[in-house]
């Protein structure tokens, strides 16, 4: 029976309530696609901060998403992946760092995220990426610019 | 002098008895404490985010839907 509500992590103690409570449920994360038999599972976790469909960038004629998923950690360091599904199975085609700094919001409701706020945005029609576990670059010019994803196909 | 002895009896005895009441209706937890811990945890409604777009590929649109599932 899936897990439609939990303890708020805004009204309740993160450790010992919300915490506890998936630990106990042994929570785990999913993607399914109606006719895809390969489900995705994400570990445990919350559920997604995001889920985008960031379109065809390595033109295989297939969309990638992109997601990151909200774990049960203490950590706002978190990664976004990019998957494909390639010969029916789901591939993760790059993973970057990025900051939980950038869900956080001022509504009442939470709100729907289109895209990463300063990590993953789209640009001039495409999407472009910052990775925040980067801590090297070749140029001084590079340093907190955006990069566009660069992915290969399945058959790569 | 019995009676005496039988007075100072059940003066000690209604001491002892009230003193247990006491204890037990402030150190010992009751039902309705743990009833009131259980009822201050909020519970709201966990996003379930989907999305749409062609990800196989057949030129048709597919829809991808996230479930968080409790351990079998």
């Amino acid at each position: 029976m899936e897990i439609d509500s939990a303890p708020d992590p805004f009204k309740e103690d993160w450790d010992k309530t919300v915490v506890s409570w998936y630990n106990v449920q042994e929570a785990d994360v999913y993607l399914t696609m109606a006719g895809i038999h390969d489900t995705l599972t994400l570990g445990s976790g919350q559920g997604l901060y995001c889920l985008l469909n960031i379109g065809d960038n390595n033109t295989d004629g297939k969309d990638e998403i992109a997601f990151v998923v909200d774990y049960c950690d203490n950590s706002r360091v978190n990664d976004c992946r990019i998957y494909s599904l390639c010969n029916g199975k789901w591939t993760m085609l790059l993973e970057f760092g990025v900051h939980e700094d950038a869900f956080n919001f001022t509504s009442d409701t939470i709100p729907y995220f289109s895209e990463i706020p300063d990590f993953l945005v789209k640009q001039n029609g495409a999407w472009v990426y910052k990775d925040y576990r980067q801590d090297g670059w070749d140029k001084p010019e590079d340093v907190g610019a955006f990069k566009k994803i660069s992915v290969s196909d399945c058959n790569r | 002098m019995r009676c005496l002895f039988l007075f100072i009896s059940t003066l000690l005895l209604s001491g002892c008895a009230s003193d247990s009441v006491r204890k037990s209706s402030s150190d010992v937890p009751s039902v309705s404490d743990s009833l009131e811990v259980e009822n201050r945890i909020y519970l709201r409604k966990l996003s379930k985010l989907s999305v749409y777009g062609d990800f196989n590929g057949d030129g048709k649109q597919d829809s991808i839907c996230q479930v968080t599932f409790p351990a079998c």
